[in-house]
């Protein structure tokens, strides 16, 4: 295989100092720098997330009920929301994860635009800070959601501006990403990899990629448009001032459907190498994984309006983003499926990054199912702005998503800091996040069902059902919290453990396990690697 | 919970939840079984083939073209059922045949409230129903038990009960505070009668009701669960839903749109009642007849041009003319042409809108089709708009 061995220098100890991290080019300090920025806004937006369990524990809540403390709760949800959007969930997978293995994986020693990669970085830090200044900055609470919506966000006092502008420097930092992916993904993938040899990680982040160029640029031009009609009174969105407030929601939507698919298609290439590991089994359907993530990629962008089917929207456009949207479920549908069958005759083992993978199908699944009844149009009538859409994208951010980015974290923790940790712990989180998870969200199905309305900061305090289901659902989220804290807990311990990994802990085949643990600087040892058999082709 | 129920929603209380209910059952049960078939599957793989040994060599099986076809058709078939049932239902509730017979409301929300304007120009508005904390609630609910002329068994205890309920919320200020809808039938009277307010939205059983939500501020949406029927009131748009109550009772609608700080408060009731209690309560709320000609004439000014013409000084320049000091001031045109604004210039704008048209309003307005009183009454309450003292305004009027 190749030739580094052990003793080679690590791109930790390569360089030292403050200053070699500030200015670094190397895409695995910036995967690294970006995986604990990313990590940080998950703790943020957990704490928001806790926060509204807490008040929404009982109908009475533990807020007082006036109106300072009701935009309290408002500002809660509004800024997990953002945090979590656009803080963690669209740069958690891409831009550390992938910004740690993409090159690695295509046997490349950079991305194709290594400065642009730290430009990314930095907008990101600039984009955080703004909106920590939006939170903490004195401004009237936001309290808006994360989706903006005017005229609400034109009239409200809330830091409207502050966040807007957060969320259009974000954007850049997303496009930068996406740009240097596509271009490293076509040019520097390793000899003998052609497009059907690469693993699919990078088939659902070049998807990604796409998506993040394509939409995001839409999301940016819409924020401005929004910051211009509150400073200019330009009149585009506003009915006072003849313009549409519909139409704001057409684009917010035609950038952030396709976001949804920015965030849940790495976590879908993730959960495709991991479960083709730790079956050691090649995996089943392997053209039709890589071509649905492409067909989700371009359907996605036509099915924005089924956030609108009860909007001004015309009923007949209604029918149209009905129909495209149970169209987009069935590429979807198909990865499960495939997933499941190369499970069939394999050869399974239940390590941590596993366990998080089976979590994911079964949560997964649960989403995905759950996601037909808001797009049949009668039902979704009665759905449409209730608990049960916060529970369904739920299933599908945490339970996809963000599973999926545990599993890889723990999947390419020893890769990334070459130390190994502690096995058993780790099941544990990952056993105890399953059942917080579903303790918490899957009380809020009952909720939607029978009628309770998003955004509300309390409850009818005589619905029994609604009490129980919010109590059920307030526990669980502490239980998923204490879950999440033992997971970075047990990752964090192994960094002062003297458990080194190998270069391939998991017996996996794709190019970036024959790295040394941590890679060396410029990756691999030799100057042009070559790929020397096709991924998943297990011995 | 009784398995039968669990993919009930809330309570069904109109003609098409019917088919809503039947169609989210049938797509829940398939569910059921897809997910038991992947995950039994899943959960069988992983026990059947966990690793036995190290030394294990797995099949290479890439694909199985007919396989994949059959799991790629089949959810396909499955799915646009679903899109089928789904829409035609949908379309029947949003886009109600335009000269079905049916009972018309104006809905309108605002920060935070929602206003009901029956066509015979009676209103009722969800503060009327909504301002119960369960303080009041438990207060009205003793008092209408105290008050009851034929008492029955067991009214005792529940005064007992209520008392000690009384004592308890008084004693917590969070929830005296809190003014939140209760879903308790106690609350109206066997005849349907809220105990505390008669002005709660009220709509005649087996009739089509159609209601016309729009919002004079933010986005809001008006949302009947037992009804199955929601939809987002928009400013300046217009949009109706249509549904048939099947059901005497009382239903809780939510507001379902971030509206701001008391989004969660924008709730209320719906009471849905025989033919006959409707036309009572319809006449119960209809505005007296009369009223000064400048009262009715606001009236109109309020369904028919409010959305156009402002009538406060303070207003943005709208689509038409602010009415404010329009009485007795001198028009310029477009042609150069001027006038004074007299009775017979405002009727004649309102009969023939493009005949004179003021320079920056070049978007003229439609016929609204009133009558030579409608057009007086409505005159009668421009008159009233202005900075002067009324004395004035009565002398200008006289000329």
């Amino acid at each position: 295989m190749s030739t580094t061995t052990q003793n080679d220098v690590n791109f930790y100890q390569a360089k030292k100092g403050i200053m070699s991290w500030v200015y670094t080019i190397d895409h695995k300090r910036i995967g690294i720098m970006y995986l604990i920025a990313s990590s940080l806004a998950l703790f943020a937006g957990g704490a928001f997330a806790l926060m509204i369990r807490a008040q929404l524990a009982t109908p009475g809540g533990m807020l007082p009920m006036t109106p300072e403390y009701k935009d309290t709760y408002n500002m809660w949800f509004t800024l997990h929301g953002v945090i979590m959007v656009f803080l963690f969930i669209i740069p958690a997978i891409p831009a550390a994860l992938g910004n740690f293995i993409l090159p690695l994986m295509v046997g490349a020693k950079d991305v194709a635009f290594p400065k642009m990669n730290l430009a990314s970085f930095y907008l990101y830090v600039i984009g955080a800070a703004i909106a920590l200044y939006g939170i903490v900055g004195g401004e009237s609470p936001l309290t808006t959601g994360w989706t903006f919506y005017l005229p609400y966000s034109k009239e409200t006092a809330g830091a409207v501006i502050t966040m807007t502008f957060a969320a259009f420097v974000l954007g850049f930092s997303s496009i930068f990403t996406g740009i240097n992916f596509i271009v490293t993904i076509h040019k520097l993938r390793a000899p003998g990899m052609s497009w059907y040899k690469m693993p699919l990680l990078l088939w659902a982040l070049y998807a990604t990629s796409i998506l993040q160029v394509l939409a995001t640029p839409v999301l940016g031009i819409t924020l401005l448009l929004l910051i211009a009609e509150r400073t200019l009174q330009v009149g585009i969105f506003d009915p006072a001032l003849g313009g549409d407030p519909v139409l704001f929601q057409h684009f917010f939507w035609f950038y952030s459907h396709p976001a949804v698919y920015i965030m849940i298609l790495p976590g879908m290439g993730i959960i495709s190498e991991v479960i083709s590991c730790f079956s050691r089994k090649v995996i089943f359907g392997y053209k039709a994984i890589a071509n649905s993530s492409i067909a989700i990629a371009v359907i996605s962008f036509l099915v924005w309006g089924h956030h609108m089917f009860l909007s001004g929207q015309s009923v007949y456009a209604g029918l149209v983003f009905s129909f495209l949207t149970f169209l987009v479920a069935i590429p979807s549908a198909i990865k499960v499926f495939n997933w499941v069958a190369t499970l069939h005759r394999g050869s399974i083992t239940f390590e941590t990054p596993m366990c998080y993978a089976l979590s994911f199908l079964f949560l997964f699944t649960i989403g995905g199912l759950t996601g037909l009844p808001l797009a049949t149009l009668s039902t979704d009538i009665v759905l449409h702005d209730t608990y049960y859409v916060v529970a369904h994208f739920h299933y599908v951010m945490f339970g996809g998503t963000v599973i999926a980015f545990f599993s890889g974290l723990h999947f390419y923790w020893p890769k990334m800091v070459g130390k190994m940790y502690n096995e058993t712990v780790g099941k544990i989180a990952c056993i105890i996040v399953f059942i917080g998870f579903n303790v918490t969200f899957f009380s809020q199905f009952f909720l939607g069902y029978t009628g309770m309305p998003r955004r509300y900061f309390t409850y009818d305090s005589s619905n029994e059902l609604w009490s129980q289901m919010h109590g059920f659902s307030s526990i669980g989220a502490f239980i998923l919290g204490f879950g999440v804290l033992i997971l970075f807990a047990n990752l964090i311990a192994s960094l002062f453990s003297d458990r080194k990994a190998p270069n391939n802990p998991w017996g996996a085949t794709t190019m970036d396990w024959e790295t040394q643990s941590p890679p060396v600087l410029e990756n691999f040892s030799e100057d042009v690697p070559v790929m020397k058999k096709a991924p998943y082709e297990y011995e | 919970m009784k398995l039968d129920n669990i993919f009930r929603y809330s309570e069904a209380a109109s003609a098409h939840a019917k088919e809503v209910d039947s169609v989210g059952s049938l797509i829940n049960w398939l569910s059921v079984v897809f997910f038991v078939l992947i995950i039994g599957l899943m959960l069988y793989f992983m026990i059947r083939y966990r690793r036995r040994s190290e030394n294990e060599k797995t099949p290479h099986i890439s694909h199985n073209l007919i396989l994949e076809i059959a799991w790629s058709v089949i959810p396909l078939a499955i799915i646009l059922v679903f899109f089928v049932r789904g829409y035609k239902t949908f379309i029947n509730v949003m886009q109600p045949a335009p000269y079905a017979q049916s009972e018309d409301i104006y809905v309108t929300g605002s920060m935070w409230k929602w206003d009901f304007e029956y066509t015979n120009g009676g209103a009722v508005s969800s503060q009327d129903s909504v301002k119960l904390s369960p303080l009041k609630i438990a207060k009205a609910q003793r008092k209408a038990l105290q008050k009851k002329s034929t008492p029955e068994q067991g009214d005792d205890q529940k005064i007992v009960a209520l008392d000690k309920r009384i004592t308890e919320l008084e004693s917590d200020p969070k929830f005296n505070n809190l003014s939140y809808f209760s879903k308790n039938q106690d609350l109206f009277s066997k005849d349907g009668k809220s105990i505390l307010s008669p002005k709660v939205l009220t709509v005649p059983i087996n009739t089509p009701i159609r209601l016309v939500v729009t919002s004079k501020d933010v986005l809001h949406s008006f949302a009947i669960p037992a009804m199955r029927v929601k939809r987002d009131a928009v400013p300046g748009q217009k949009r109706e839903f249509m549904f048939t109550p099947i059901k005497e009772g009382v239903y809780y609608y939510t507001c379902n749109e971030m509206c701001g700080t008391d989004h969660a408060f924008m709730v209320g009731w719906m009471n849905v009642v025989s033919k006959e209690e409707y036309a009572k309560f319809k006449e119960s709320i209809k505005p007296k007849e009369g009223g000064t000609p400048a009262e009715i004439g606001e009236r109109l000014w309020e369904r028919n041009c409010k959305s156009c013409h402002a009538i406060d000084p303070k207003a943005p320049k709208g689509i038409g003319p602010n009415w404010w000091n329009l009485w007795g001031s001198e028009r310029t045109f477009t042609d150069g042409t001027k006038a004074i604004a007299d009775h017979q210039y405002l009727s004649d704008s309102i009969n023939d809108p493009a005949k004179q048209i003021v320079p920056g309003y070049a978007v003229p307005m439609p016929a609204q089709g009133l009558n030579e009183v409608q057009i007086k009454n409505l005159i009668e309450f421009i008159k009233t708009l202005s900075d002067k003292p009324s004395e004035e305004k009565s002398e200008e009027a006289a000329k």
